[in-house]
């Protein structure tokens, strides 16, 4: 009770300290700016100030949290330790009042508060405005601490009692303390709009035109926060010199939840720019693009790593590196595509915060690396691996694969910047860099992936590999050389698709290697045994279906870059045109008017074998008067999704209302539908890792009730 | 110790680095011009305020003649303000045009509106003047301003603010300073000063 008087009495104090502090810069705006109208002054005093007033409320809470949380630890002080818990779930609190003025704001059109004027518009449809929070850099970062300040509060309130748990809340506290402070100080979403400008009308155009972008960015916050929490504990595990594998024990889930969320993060976007873009790929390498991509695959890496960890106590510094590298990775990327170091397509621009995460990526490298030194003798490695081919050093050898594509994306990305540090020439490093280089790695990886789980810890019996390996190859050869009858020549296809071929018998051999003896032993039939061992061994079972993504998101990406044909046609109103298979008829043209645009498009019917498959509307977002053709269209693709291959239609040059023609810019990339199928499978994967089974759910029921289990550390 | 000095270089060639890439000019990184100078004003018509109607007709706007050059693209010939009536005393026809966005909340736009009827005092006889009214949540509010600053030269309503979009008008006020011939041959953003608009007017007057 005490505990809760002294916690409240706090909050309360910090609540009437930050109200005060947040209507200072408030009321000088309204000295300095007498014109501004009544009505103006109105609004100032809602939701503006209401959302500044709990950024400065969680500031003030972090701080506490912060301050508690060490104090209990130093002190050895229990009650302050809750405290600072609680103050967790406050601090959630807190964020969530910012994030839902700023909803409100953004739905009244309150054009008072900066933010809104700049990135939203009276006849921007509703959704659009709705996911306008985390349309732009500041409500972005608002996201982002509103997630971590989430992840902190489950933290808080549902980890089990453990040594490492103050120390991780600390931490998590003081990567929310950084975002907070940015948003309070540096890049507040609620700056009021004292001079009158609305900068940009609404969003941008290319982010309105698709439902993706509502969630691409959700998904990619999910990931980094996620992945945030491994982190904390892994720092935690070093600070408090405990560097076993308890905390990657304690925090497998939330690393795995990140990395699915990082994944589904990554597919999503490939999938808005395919659509959106309209020059029909998904992935350009650009700079926005691979820092994305780098944590996922040190977080990759890192997933492989902590299994060895689990398994043989090897690789503890290793997986060290490899989770202060991901969350590094994660926060250099914010910093790259924040501040306009790089050139990029789809970078948020020179913000002002871009200093801020620089020095507070340099502060986390330093401090995370030097830990990790300081503390060498413990987390050093003292067994060795006991044969070259075992399970851990294809797991070993995969990562370091991991890292070699990470280093090579990371020295192309900034390749250029640092050219001209030294010779001040200007260069680019383009995708064939990026693909000549990636892609024999990848396949490499390829390989590893389909005969490391095969491979028992320690020492394999080479009689056994030898055995799978000739199952695999030989399925692999024969997917082979039916693609090759089939027509496909290409090297790098038909490698692809052997390794693919290789990877799904080594799915079937993980498979009937752990249901025929059991069905054997229990005398049942072989479908009962599966269904029980994939229920049960929910992260093998699991593992195995995320790898079926892999394969089928890699034979996607194959087809799609290598046999991709894109061609420009022109077709009247009212004829076809014959491409490959398919008879494009154009019908008629039409036109659409909706608020904020005007739309011209043509009704393009798709007919194969004399039978009708659909009617394609590619369109042309633009501003149309009087039927006159405005400047700087928008074209915006249609695309008919088959299995075996995408029709992707968009409008090339213009179209107006007497043009009895159009020119149609057609793109046919086969299986590009698997890269997105292959996503979701990954994703699904993670999420049957993720869900315990039921005997695991018991343990830990029995560990949260502080019952002796075998050990402590089945809580995942 | 020597592995924490290790750690300190690196982290100390990571910051040389991007200190030094946060400190090139942007400029030079990627020059940024506004898309519309220098090419032709974009064609719109809207309603005029109700107290307008009768010297500048219902509705106002620009109609550019186009010659139409092939598939790719389009030049302008020249200007052509419609809708207005027959005995107009001001040239509306073949005019340069001040083309001013504005709404009723915005702090600068109440700055510069005083100058604007000066300088229509001064040049309505060689330059139009238009003023657009977007992005406006309340239109009552609109034609208080209307009251307060007295504006002589016509106004219209953007109230779907697409016209605002069409012209890519990121801030208010924005004041387009259109030639004869309907191309575009200043943009500028914020409060308009006395010296800026003499400079620029001066452009557009053949």
């Amino acid at each position: 009770m005490r505990l809760t008087a002294i916690y409240i009495f706090i909050t309360s104090i910090f609540t009437a300290f930050s109200t005060v502090f947040a209507s200072a810069p408030i009321n000088l705006q309204r000295l300095d700016a007498p014109q501004v109208s009544q009505q103006v002054i109105d609004r100032v005093l809602s939701l503006g100030q209401l959302g500044t007033a709990s950024l400065m409320l969680a500031l003030g809470i972090i701080i506490y949290a912060l301050i508690a949380g060490v104090l209990g630890i130093t002190r050895r002080n229990a009650q302050l330790q809750t405290s600072a818990r609680y103050a967790a779930v406050a601090t959630f609190l807190a964020l969530s009042t910012a994030m839902m003025c700023m909803e409100a704001a953004l739905l009244t059109d309150d054009f008072t508060v900066q933010y809104v004027a700049q990135h939203s518009s009276v006849p921007a449809p509703l959704w659009v405005k709705v996911v306008m929070l985390w349309g732009a850099l500041e409500g972005s970062i608002l996201l982002w601490a509103w997630i971590l300040s989430l992840y902190t509060a489950i933290l808080a309130m549902n980890t089990p009692n453990h040594a490492l748990r103050p120390w991780a809340l600390n931490i998590m506290q003081f990567v929310q303390l950084f975002f907070v402070l940015v948003l309070a100080f540096v890049a507040n979403p609620f700056t009021l709009n004292a001079s009158g400008l609305f900068v940009g009308p609404g969003p941008n155009s290319l982010l309105q035109n698709h439902w993706m972008m509502a969630i691409h960015p959700i998904l990619m916050y999910l990931g980094f926060v996620g992945l945030t929490v491994p982190f904390a504990f892994a720092m935690a595990a070093l600070i408090t010199k405990r560097p076993g594998s308890e905390w990657m024990r304690l925090t497998r889930r939330w690393t795995l939840m990140g990395w699915g969320f990082l994944t589904a993060a990554i597919i999503a976007g490939g999938w808005w720019s395919y659509e959106v873009l309209g020059w029909g790929g998904f992935w350009a390498w650009d700079p926005v693009e691979n820092v994305s991509f780098m944590p996922w695959l040190t977080a990759t890496a890192f997933i492989h790593g902590i299994q060895v960890q689990e398994r043989r106590r090897m690789l503890k510094s290793w997986n060290m590196m490899l989770i202060v590298l991901t969350f590094t990775l994660s926060i250099l990327g914010t910093f790259l595509t924040r501040s306009g170091v790089l050139s990029s397509i789809h970078a948020f621009g020179d913000g002002p915060v871009g200093i801020f995460f620089l020095i507070f990526f340099l502060l986390v490298l330093f401090a995370s690396l030097g830990l990790v030194v300081m503390r060498w003798d413990q987390v050093r490695d003292h067994s060795e691996l006991d044969a070259v081919v075992s399970r851990e050093s294809s797991y070993l050898l995969g990562n370091v694969l991991f890292l070699a594509m990470t280093f090579m994306i990371l020295l192309g990305t900034l390749f250029p910047l640092i050219v001209e540090l030294f010779s001040g020439e200007k260069v680019t490093v383009g995708a064939p860099f990026f693909n000549q280089m990636s892609v024999p790695i990848f396949l490499a990886i390829f390989l590893l992936m389909g005969i490391g789980p095969l491979l028992p810890w320690r020492k394999a019996e080479h009689q056994s590999v030898i055995r799978n390996l000739l199952w695999m190859c030989g399925v692999g050869i024969i997917a082979a050389a039916i693609a090759y009858v089939l027509g496909i020549r290409r090297v790098y296809p038909l490698i692809t698709i052997a390794i693919s071929g290789y990877n799904i018998a080594s799915l079937g051999l993980l498979i009937s290697a752990a249901v025929v003896p059991r069905a054997r032993l229990s005398k049942r039939n072989s479908l009962q045994v599966f269904r029980q061992y994939a229920f049960e061994n929910r992260r093998r079972f699991g593992s195995m279906i995320v790898h079926l993504g892999v394969i089928v998101t890699a034979l996607g990406i194959m087809g799609a870059s290598a046999y991709r044909i894109d061609e420009q046609v022109k077709v009247d109103f009212g004829t076809s045109t014959q491409f490959r298979s398919y008879e494009l008829r154009a019908i008629d043209m039409f036109e659409e008017q909706v608020p904020g645009r005007g739309t011209v498009g043509a009704n393009v019917e798709v007919w194969q074998n004399n039978r009708k498959i659909d009617t394609l509307r590619p369109r042309i977002n633009v501003f149309v008067h009087d039927g006159v053709t405005q400047q700087q269209p928008v074209p915006t693709a249609d695309v008919l999704y088959r299995v075996q291959h995408d029709v992707y239609l968009t409008l090339s040059g213009s179209l107006s209302r007497d043009q009895a023609f159009v020119i149609l810019r057609v793109v046919q990339s086969p299986l590009v539908m698997w890269i997105w199928i292959g996503g979701f499978i990954m994703a699904f994967g993670t999420l049957y890792c993720v869900i315990p089974s039921a005997s695991e759910r018991k343990q830990e029921r029995l560990a949260m009730q502080g019952s002796p289990t075998n050990s402590g550390n089945t809580i995942s | 110790m020597m592995r924490l000095v290790w750690v300190l270089l690196i982290v100390a060639a990571v910051a040389a680095l991007f200190f030094y890439g946060m400190n090139r000019d942007p400029d030079a990184r990627d020059k940024i011009r506004s898309g519309l100078v220098g090419k032709p004003a974009q064609n719109f018509e809207l309603t005029t305020y109700e107290r307008f109607q009768p010297t500048y007709g219902d509705t106002f706007g620009i109609a550019i003649v186009q010659e139409p050059l092939g598939i790719e693209g389009v030049t302008a010939s020249e200007t052509n303000i419609a809708s207005a009536t027959p005995e107009q005393t001001i040239p509306i026809h073949n005019t340069p045009l001040v083309l001013n966005f504005w709404a009723s909340w915005c702090g600068p736009c109440r700055a510069e509106a005083p100058l604007l009827e000066e300088m229509w005092g001064k040049y309505q006889s060689e330059v139009l003047f238009l003023g657009v009214n977007t992005q406006e949540p309340n239109q009552n509010n609109a034609n208080k301003f209307l009251d307060e600053f007295n504006w002589s030269f016509p106004n219209v309503v953007d109230a779907k603010s697409r016209v605002g979009i069409q012209y890519g008008v990121f801030g208010l006020p924005e004041t387009f300073f259109i030639k004869k011939d309907g191309t575009v041959s200043f943009k500028y953003a914020g409060p308009l000063t006395a010296e800026i608009f003499e400079r620029e007017v001066q452009k557009i007057i053949p």
